[in-house]
C-alpha cells in the first residue's frame, strides 16, 4: 500500500515537473540571465563582461545609434550647465575668495551674475560672468568634439558618458581655478592686471584639460579594445 | 584702416587654421571608418618579383649600419634579384670597414666609397651616386639606422604591378620609443603621421608623401626626373611633388613596417626639424607654381598638395595668430572679438602640431591598440611650441640665404647611437 502510494506520488511529481518545464524553459532562463548579466557588465564597464558569454551577445549596434544617444546625454548635461553654471561659479568663487580674506559682493542685476571684489589698493573690480568668460564655450566645444569623435569608438557606452561628465567637471573646475587666480593676482597688483592674467589663463590654456581628458579616455578605450 | 587690416589678417589666419583643422578631422575619421583593405604583396594572386636595388647612404654610422646590413641578409626576397649598394659618404669612423666586410661575404652587396672631397654634402648626392651603379628595376632606400621587416621588399614592390605607381612608401615606427621623452614624442608624431595621415591620404586618393626612407621607386622614373635634387634639404618632399607632376602616383603601404632610431634629445630634435622645415619651405617655393598649374593632377590632389607644402608654415601662422590675438585683445577690445577669442581652443585643438594634430595622434594610438603612450599626448603641445621657434628660424634662415644668393645649404646630419635593438 505504501509502495503504491509512493509510486503515485512520484508519478504526480514527475508530471508536475514536466508540466513546469514545458511552461518555463530553464535553458532559456539561464541564457537570458547570462545575456542580461553580460549586458549590465558591459554597460557598467565591469571586467567580467569580457567573459566567454559575451560572445553570445548579438552583434554590437551600429555606431550611428551612439551619436543620437550621446547627443541626448550631452543635451541633458548642457541644459543643466547653461542654467546653473554662472550661478554656481559665482557662489564657489565668492566662497573661495572669502576664505582667502578677500572682500567680495555678489550681484545679479541685469541678468548677468557679477562679482565685485575690493582690492588691496582700495579700488573695486567688477567681474561680470558672461558666457564667454565663464568657460562654457570651451566646455561646449569639448562636448561636441567628444560626441562626434569619441562616442562612435568601440567601448562601453556608460564609460563614455562617465568620461564626458569627467571632462565637463574638469572644465568647470578649470574655469573656477583660472578666474580665481586672475582675481587674486588683481587683488594684489591692481585692476589693470586682470586683463593680462585673464588673457594668459584664458581659452588658450583650455586645450590642456581638453586634450588630457580625451587622452585618458582613449587610453581606457584602447585597453578594453586590446583585451 | 589699420584696425581693418589687423582684423583681416586675423580672419585669414583663423581661416587657414580651420582648413588644417578640417583636414585633420577628415583624415582621422577616414582612418577610423574607411577601412579600405590595402592590397597585399601578392596582388590578385600574382607573384611580381622585379629586380631590386637597395640603396643605403651612410655617413659615420658604425653604431647602426651593421644591424641593418645583417637584417638585409635575413630578408626573404630572392637573393638573385636583390642588390645592396652601401654608399659610404666620406665616413670618418668604421662604417666603411663594416660595409666592406659584408661586401666580401655576400656577393649581392656593393660598397661605394665617396672621398672627403665629394662626400658628406647631403643625402641626395649620396643617393644619386648610388643610382648610377644600381641595376635593379626598383630602388629601395633605407637610412642606416633603420630595421626593416624581413618581407618588406615583397610588400613594397607588390604595388608596382600598377604601371601608374611610381613610388611606394612604407610605415616608419620608432624603435627606441621608451628611452626619453623626446623619443616618445617623436613616436607619437610618427603614429599620427603614418598610421592616420598617410593611410587616409592613400585611401582618399590624395597625395601620400614619400618619406625619403623605407620607400621604393622605379629606377627609370628617378632617372627621368634627373635624380634627387642636390640643393633641396628635404629631397623626399621634393621627389613627392616631382613624381606627381610627372603623372605618376605614390602609394602608402601600411603593412610594410620599418623601425627607426628616433632622436633622443632636444638638440638633435631641433637640428633635424630645422632641416626638415627649411627643406619643406624650399619645396614650397620650388613647386608652388608648377604644382598648381600641373595638368596631371585632380583638384583634390592639388588642394591636398598645397596643404602639404604649407605644413611647416602652420606653426608660424599659429604663433602669429596668438600674437595678433593678444594685440587685438589688449589694444582694440571689441565685443564680438570675445566670441572668436573664446573659440580659439577649437582651432588650437585641431590645427596645432607639426605633422598631425592631437586627435590624429590619438586615433593612431587607438587603432594601434596602444594604452600608456596616450597619456603623454598633451605633452605634444611642448613640441608644438618648440616647432613654432624651429619653423620661424628656418624661414628666417631661408630668407637670409635667398638674399645672400646662397644655393648650397648646410646638411645637418642626425647622429645615431644604436642603443636599441
Amino acid at each position: 500500500m505504501t509502495r503504491s502510494c509512493a509510486f503515485v506520488f512520484l508519478g504526480i511529481v514527475e508530471k508536475l515537473i514536466y508540466a513546469f518545464k514545458r511552461i518555463v524553459d530553464f535553458n532559456k532562463i539561464s541564457e537570458r540571465r547570462r545575456v542580461f548579466q553580460t549586458l549590465c557588465g558591459k554597460l557598467l564597464g565591469a571586467p567580467h563582461a569580457r567573459s566567454s558569454s559575451a560572445r553570445e551577445l548579438p552583434s554590437k549596434p551600429a555606431s550611428k545609434t551612439y551619436v543620437p544617444v550621446g547627443l541626448a546625454a550631452l543635451t541633458v548635461s548642457y541644459s543643466i550647465l547653461w542654467i546653473s553654471f554662472p550661478f554656481f561659479l559665482i557662489e564657489a568663487m565668492s566662497s573661495l575668495l572669502s576664505a582667502a580674506q578677500v572682500s567680495v559682493t555678489k550681484t545679479f542685476s541685469s541678468g548677468v551674475p557679477s562679482l565685485i571684489v575690493k582690492l588691496v589698493d582700495g579700488s573695486s573690480l567688477a567681474l561680470p560672468l558672461t558666457w564667454q568668460r565663464c568657460g562654457i564655450v570651451s566646455i561646449t566645444v569639448f562636448g561636441l568634439l567628444f560626441l562626434l569623435l569619441m562616442y562612435p569608438l568601440q567601448g562601453p557606452f556608460l564609460l563614455k558618458v562617465a568620461w564626458l561628465e569627467i571632462g565637463i567637471l574638469m572644465g568647470l573646475t578649470w574655469s573656477l581655478i583660472r578666474l580665481s587666480i586672475a582675481v587674486m593676482i588683481s587683488y594684489h597688483f591692481g585692476a589693470s592686471v586682470f586683463t593680462i592674467t585673464e588673457f594668459l589663463t584664458g581659452p588658450l590654456t583650455d586645450i590642456f584639460w581638453m586634450v588630457a581628458v580625451w587622452s585618458l579616455m582613449l587610453s581606457s578605450l584602447a585597453s578594453r579594445k586590446r583585451c | 584702416m589699420f584696425d581693418f587690416l589687423l582684423y583681416s589678417i586675423f580672419a585669414l589666419l583663423v581661416t587657414t587654421m580651420s582648413l588644417y583643422l578640417i583636414r585633420h578631422y577628415v583624415f582621422s575619421l577616414t582612418a577610423l571608418y574607411k577601412r579600405k583593405g590595402q592590397p597585399l604583396y601578392s596582388l590578385h594572386g600574382l607573384s611580381f618579383r622585379p629586380t631590386v636595388s637597395v640603396l643605403i647612404p651612410a655617413r659615420d654610422e658604425e653604431a647602426v649600419v651593421g644591424r641593418l646590413l645583417n637584417r638585409i641578409t635575413e630578408m626573404t626576397y630572392p637573393k638573385d634579384k636583390l642588390e645592396v649598394i652601401i654608399v659610404d659618404d666620406a665616413s670618418k669612423d668604421d662604417t666603411s670597414r663594416i660595409a666592406d666586410e659584408f661586401a666580401n661575404t655576400y656577393a649581392y652587396f656593393k660598397v661605394l666609397h665617396r672621398g672627403a672631397d665629394v662626400g658628406g654634402r647631403g643625402k641626395a648626392r649620396a643617393l644619386n651616386n648610388g643610382v648610377k651603379h644600381a641595376t635593379g628595376e626598383i630602388l629601395i632606400c633605407f637610412d642606416a639606422d633603420y630595421y626593416p621587416q624581413v618581407d618588406i621588399i615583397e610588400k613594397l614592390t607588390g604595388y608596382f604591378v600598377d604601371p601608374e605607381v611610381g613610388v611606394v612608401q612604407g610605415r616608419i615606427t620608432v624603435l627606441n620609443e621608451p628611452i626619453t621623452l623626446v623619443s616618445k614624442l617623436v613616436a607619437l608624431e610618427r603614429i599620427g603621421g603614418y598610421r592616420v595621415d598617410q593611410l587616409a591620404r592613400d585611401n582618399l586618393g590624395l597625395i601620400p608623401q614619400c618619406g625619403g626612407t623605407v620607400c621604393a621607386i622605379r629606377r627609370d622614373l628617378i632617372e627621368y626626373l634627373g635624380g634627387w635634387d642636390n640643393n633641396v634639404l628635404t629631397e623626399d618632399t621634393d621627389l613627392t611633388f616631382q613624381v606627381y607632376e610627372a603623372g605618376y602616383k605614390i602609394r602608402y603601404a601600411n603593412e610594410a613596417e620599418c623601425y627607426e632610431e628616433a632622436v633622443e634629445n632636444w638638440r638633435s630634435y631641433w637640428r633635424q626639424r630645422h632641416r626638415w622645415a627649411k627643406g619643406h619651405m624650399q619645396c614650397f617655393f620650388k613647386h608652388l607654381w608648377s604644382f598648381t598649374r600641373s595638368r596631371n593632377l585632380r583638384l583634390r590632389e592639388k588642394v591636398d598638395g598645397l596643404l602639404v607644402l604649407g605644413l611647416y608654415f602652420v606653426p608660424i601662422l599659429v604663433g602669429l595668430s596668438w600674437l595678433l590675438g593678444a594685440v587685438i585683445f589688449f589694444v582694440y577690445p571689441v565685443n564680438w572679438f570675445d566670441s572668436i577669442w573664446a573659440l580659439l581652443p577649437v582651432f588650437m585643438y585641431g590645427s596645432a602640431g607639426n605633422f598631425a594634430s592631437f586627435f590624429e595622434v590619438g586615433v593612431g594610438i587607438y587603432l594601434d591598440r596602444r594604452v600608456r603612450v596616450s597619456w603623454i599626448i598633451p605633452v605634444l603641445l611642448m613640441s608644438f611650441v618648440f616647432n613654432v621657434f624651429i619653423c620661424s628660424k628656418a624661414l628666417f634662415d631661408l630668407i637670409l640665404s635667398k638674399v645672400a644668393g646662397r644655393k648650397v645649404h648646410d646638411w645637418a646630419k642626425t647622429a645615431h647611437v644604436g642603443g636599441s635593438t
